[in-house]
């Protein structure tokens, strides 16, 4: 069943006289629990395509379908009442708040909706990510790793319906990386969570239900399974 | 390839980034400016001042008349005195008081003669004279180019009748310089003549005018100058008077009071320009933190940075610098053309190079603290943190939190003094609303509705008399002058009020007149002597009036070494005299009569026996008593005592003494004697008998008989005059029917019928000083000192206003230009909040608390000082102090916050206008 679509997608950045186009006319439907990886070479547009699938970013053309409504007609403030109840979003970069600690962290998108934590499920995932003794630090004490992992406990910590990930694993050694992504799958199974994860490392892609590559922001290969690499 | 140096860095900068450098620019030009344009008000204002006072006083320090005891060479040697000029009167008008007379070169120079039309007299046979001194000769009407005939008494010598021409008409000056010597030729010439005005008989007096050595005050040389100055005045530049005591202190408060606007103002401003030059540098060197860092990672020294980007602000500031000092040049002259009474156009280097100087200084340390906190980031440490880091050991993470409160309570914490500058700004535009709250509430409470509008004011001091002895002088105010002034169109009511010093015969002297003395220690062991009494209050020169023959005759032993039994002595001598000469078997007790215009409904409540009728009052059949109570009891070493509660009110066992009248009462015959004499028979300063003997008998005696109609006490005022002895009260009617001699009064106060118009006031004050010189008396123009009063009150709340509203702006601008530098910074941040789910109210929410931290933490102070400025002795500002300040204080801080937090919500609008993913890409 499908969760999420997009139709005519298109991001178009100028500079002066010359426009790039990012991501050129992407039509794609995602089904729900399914786990998807976006792959492409650097500048492909893959990191565009999926800012614009999660709402953090507005295409020039086109529109994304979440539950029969485009995701561009919400206002901003509808846009962020979906972010934090129904999306989940792992930077490459983290991006977590610096005067909160770690724990905090993970727990904003249930804070800003005002919600009750499911505690259990926070510190199941905070168990399975190990970092339950770095929880009351700030994230200026924490290492890259330690900081991804308490990026990716944030984006599972509403329980979404949808994960982004952009380059979830990229600041990871190998082994730690696998771990992290095992994680991730382990608990968008359990919860019926849709994934959709940019990526350039093939291994992770290997573990995906679907690959699409990119080029020159169109897609090149849209398969189910293994793909040819 | 050129050399890279440091200067070629920082111009290249300002090339690149001309948009920042034009606000920086501009701050600096407004900096200088501001302090050019305020100095140069401030001096303009202190000089324009002296200006107005010098056309009064002229440019002198001191005046000596008439003392040849002192040459002008002792006089130079002392060291104390830099200039000497002459002022040579030669002959007095006829039994006039004005005098004429010639300057030297010198004098001219300080006495600064303004004239208001025609010229000085350049030979024999011109005079030129004070408008005053023309309508005290009778010459109302002479104007310039006139002959006049005067009869003139050279001094010394004998009169002569005289014919001038009247050349011009000065400006009034020597009715401020008016001393208590009243013989001949001591005054300053109110005439001017030609030194080669000849006279047939008589010499010469000689006034000196003088001004003192550099950094000498009235002080000074009054306790320090080796030579004896008699005869010797000292002048205050300051308030264009006489003055009889006069520091450094004194003087330098005066001016500051006077340039205090300029000087809150000036600093207000300079305040604000400075911020904005910081703020300017702050948001200059914010976007320049990766080059900063960069220079740092290549090697460039903190104190290299600093020269790199203080040298963009020395660029700016030295073309800012000379362009702020001309517009403040120009605007300072702009001002002396609106207003030249107030603010006089001289700007001297001596000036313009401090101003330059500050200014400098002031570009300097505002500048000095972005570009510190620029210099001394590591790149490293703003990646990691670690200053953050370091602050956050305490931190207690949290499982339930408000996001938005969460972030902006730890930001509070972690960066204590972010706010600062912001909630500066805020304490001063609290304390401007304070200052306007009180100015405004205080304006309000200045209106008395019964004072009168215009006041005649005797000469303080020509009014000396004998305790038995009236001094009339010869140029008085009769009562057909207030009557004739009356009928002027336009004057409502005349109150008069003329003390006559009159004895009450009495063949007892009553228990009540006896004065009670007390001795006490005061804590350092001294004994202090206090006496109470109803005749003069705290006087114990009454003594005598209970002496017998013994205790005269121990006075005269004692008298000696006690001044208070020498005292008593000589009163009893004259009283034994006055009694003698006029064949008395009573006692002459001296007291005072008060000659007023009463207003019997004024008095009635303070009537203890019998009642006030005013025709009985105007016949002279009765009169009217003030016999006070007076009370005093001793607590904890000291003595309270009270003479201004009703005789019926006092409670006998409340005080340790109690002077109540038993003998005064209404129906009771009085007797009054009254001596008066004319103008300069003033007795030696130790009289023989014979010396008395003269003197009382060429003073004129009025005897008269009179019933007392009411008895009054307690706090009895008469016209403006609180009563505070025992004294008989009557009409000038009354006084005239008891054929009492009446000096001049004391004052009269005047109430104009209706609001004249302007120029129908000027008329009248013009009638009113025309009468008032008779009597050489001071006209006092309530109305306008009312409306000058006003009108400072208004400007004082008008600059407050500004003020506020100036600190308003600022802080408001600091607070969110701050807080726009923070968001800048913190872009990632935002976009991180937004891509969690934050929507535009919790983006504020981050930001909101810091903002009202500051402005409660701006309230704290200014309520602390309100409530120190609540205790009484402390009170600056006005008497009222209202409460509704605090609420007025709370809700400004509150509307500084929320304009503040409107601002900041523009700025986040904006953020969240562009796409998350701008806000979160890496830079």
């Amino acid at each position: 069943m499908e969760i999420i679509r997009c139709e005519d997608l298109t991001k178009i950045y100028r500079s002066g006289s010359s426009a790039v186009r990012a991501v050129d006319g992407v039509s794609l439907s995602f089904d729900q629990g399914s786990f998807t990886a976006v792959i492409g070479k650097s500048g492909s547009g893959k990191s565009t395509l999926l800012h614009l699938l999660s709402g953090l970013d507005r295409p020039t053309e086109g529109r994304v379908v979440y539950q029969d409504s485009n995701l561009f007609d919400y206002n901003d403030n509808q846009l962020s009442v979906l972010r934090r109840r129904r999306f989940g979003f792992v930077f490459q970069a983290y991006n977590l708040v610096r005067e909160l600690t770690a724990q905090e962290n993970i727990l904003l998108p249930v804070m800003l909706d005002n919600r009750k934590p499911d505690m259990d499920y926070i510190n199941r995932l905070v168990d399975m990510l190990g970092i339950e003794d770095r929880l009351s630090h700030l994230p200026g004490a924490l290492s890259g790793g330690q900081q991804q992992r308490v990026c990716i406990a944030r984006a599972l910590a509403n329980k979404p319906a949808i994960l982004f990930a952009d380059e979830p694993t990229g600041n990871l050694d190998g082994k730690t990386g696998r771990e992290v992504l095992t994680l991730m799958r382990t608990v968008s199974g359990e919860l019926g969570i849709t994934m959709i994860l940019v990526t350039h490392d093939l291994g992770v892609a290997e573990q995906a239900d679907r690959i699409i590559r990119l080029e020159d922001g169109q897609v090149a290969e849209d398969s189910l399974g293994a793909v040819d690499l | 390839m050129k050399r890279l140096t440091i200067s070629r860095v920082a111009d290249a900068n300002l090339r690149v980034n001309r948009k920042t450098y034009i606000n920086l620019f501009i701050g600096i030009l407004v900096a200088v400016f501001l302090a050019t344009a305020t100095s140069l008000c401030a001096w303009g204002t202190v000089r324009g001042h002296e200006e107005q006072m010098a056309r009064r006083v002229g440019w002198m320090d001191m005046f000596m008349l008439g003392n040849d005891d002192v040459t002008d060479t002792q006089l130079r040697r002392t060291g104390f005195f830099e200039e000497i000029g002459h002022v040579t009167v030669s002959a007095v008008a006829e039994g006039k008081t004005v005098c004429a007379g010639y300057y030297d070169e010198t004098a001219e120079k300080l006495l600064n003669r303004t004239l208001k039309e025609g010229r000085l007299p350049e030979k024999a046979g011109e005079i030129a004279a004070e408008e005053s001194a023309l309508i005290r000769l009778g010459l109302e009407e002479a104007k310039a180019g006139d002959t006049v005939i005067l009869s003139m008494q050279p001094i010394g010598g004998g009169s002569e009748e005289k014919t001038f021409v009247l050349t011009g008409i000065l400006n009034e000056q020597t009715a401020y310089l008016e001393t208590y010597y009243e013989e001949e030729g001591m005054r300053f010439p109110a005439l001017l003549i030609s030194p080669e005005e000849t006279w047939r008989t008589g010499g010469t007096l000689v006034h000196r005018v003088l001004t003192y050595a550099p950094l000498i005050t009235f002080n000074q040389v009054q306790r320090n100058c080796p030579v004896q100055l008699d005869m010797a005045f000292g002048v205050s530049r300051e308030e264009g008077r006489l003055v009889y005591s006069d520091s450094g202190w004194d003087r330098a408060a005066n001016t500051l009071s006077r340039i205090l606007i300029w000087v809150v103002l000036g600093a207000a401003l300079m305040l604000s320009a400075c911020v904005a030059i910081t703020t300017s540098m702050e948001t200059l060197l914010g976007r320049k933190t990766e080059d900063i860092g960069m220079l740092r990672a290549i090697g460039a020294t903190r104190s290299q940075i600093r020269r790199i980007y203080g040298m963009e602000a020395w660029l700016l500031a030295a073309t800012a610098l000379p362009a702020g000092l001309c517009l403040g040049v120009v605007f300072t002259w702009v001002v002396s053309r609106i207003a030249p009474d107030q603010v006089v156009f001289s700007p001297s280097p001596w000036l313009l190079i401090p101003i330059l100087g500050l200014s400098a200084l002031c570009v300097f340390v505002a500048s000095r603290t972005p570009l510190y906190h620029a210099s001394s980031q590591m790149p490293m440490g703003i990646l990691r943190d670690t200053a953050l880091l370091r602050r956050a050991g305490r931190i207690r993470s949290h499982t339930e939190f408000k996001p938005d409160r969460l972030i902006a309570g730890r930001r509070t914490k972690l960066h204590p003094l972010r706010q600062a500058g912001a909630a500066g700004m805020i304490v001063l535009t609290l304390l401007s609303t304070l200052m306007l709250g009180e100015l405004a509430l205080g304006m309000r409470v200045v209106d008395d509705g019964n004072a009168a509008d215009f006041r005649m004011n005797g000469p303080a001091l020509t009014w000396m008399a004998e305790p038995y002895c009236q001094v009339i002088p010869e140029n008085r105010l009769s009562r057909d002058d207030l009557e004739q002034l009356g009928t002027v169109d336009g004057i409502g009511r005349i109150r008069s009020v003329t003390p006559v010093t009159a004895s009450l015969l009495m063949d007892e002297v009553p228990e009540y007149f006896r004065t009670h003395s007390f001795t006490r220690q005061d804590e350092d062991g001294a004994f202090i002597r206090q006496s109470w009494g109803v005749l003069d209050q705290g006087s114990s020169g009454f003594d005598w009036l209970f002496w017998n023959e013994e205790e005269l005759a121990e006075a005269r032993i004692r008298a000696e070494d006690d001044w208070e039994i020498s005292m008593n002595l000589t009163q009893a001598e004259e009283a034994a005299m006055v009694r003698s000469l006029d064949g008395l078997t009573a006692t002459p007790v001296p007291i005072g009569v008060y000659v007023a215009d009463l207003d019997a409904e004024e008095l009635r409540e303070f009537v203890n026996s019998g009642e006030i009728d005013p025709e009985k009052l105007d016949s002279g059949e009765q009169v009217l008593v003030y016999a006070p109570a007076v009370c005093m009891k001793e607590e904890d070493g000291h003595y309270y005592s009270n003479a201004f509660m009703r005789s019926r009110d006092v409670k006998d066992e409340e005080w340790d003494l109690v002077i109540r009248n038993d003998v005064f009462e209404a129906g009771m015959p009085l007797e009054l004697l009254e001596l008066a004499g004319k103008d300069g028979e003033g007795l030696p300063w130790e009289p023989e008998e014979e010396d008395l003997r003269k003197y009382y008998l060429d003073k004129e005696a009025v005897r008269a008989r009179t019933t007392i109609g009411a008895v009054l006490s307690g706090p009895v005022q008469i016209v403006d005059s609180y009563m505070y002895a025992f004294s008989v009260i009557t009409t000038p009617k009354g006084a005239e029917a008891l054929g009492l001699i009446l000096p001049n009064p004391e004052y009269v106060n005047i109430w104009l019928s209706g609001n004249p118009q302007p120029e129908k006031e000027a008329e009248i004050e013009e009638k009113i000083s025309q009468t008032a010189m008779r009597a050489w008396m001071d006209v006092d123009n309530q109305l306008k000192v009312n409306r000058e009063y006003q009108a400072k009150k208004t400007r004082q709340v008008l600059l407050f206003a500004a003020l506020i509203l100036l600190f308003f702006a600022v802080s408001v601008f600091m607070q969110v230009s701050g807080t726009t530098r923070q968001i800048r910074a913190e872009t990632r941040t935002i976009g991180t909040l937004r891509a969690v789910g934050a929507d535009l109210e919790t983006l504020v929410g981050c930001y909101r608390l810091p903002v009202w931290a500051c402005a409660a933490a701006a309230l704290v102070p200014c309520l602390l000082f309100y409530g120190i400025t609540e205790i009484p002795g402390a009170r600056l500002f006005t008497e009222n102090h209202p409460l509704i300040m605090i609420p007025v204080l709370i809700a400004m801080a509150a509307c500084v916050a929320a304009a503040c937090i409107t601002g900041i919500r523009e700025r986040l609008a904006a953020v969240t206008q562009e796409s998350i993913v701008d806000n979160i890409r890496e830079l």
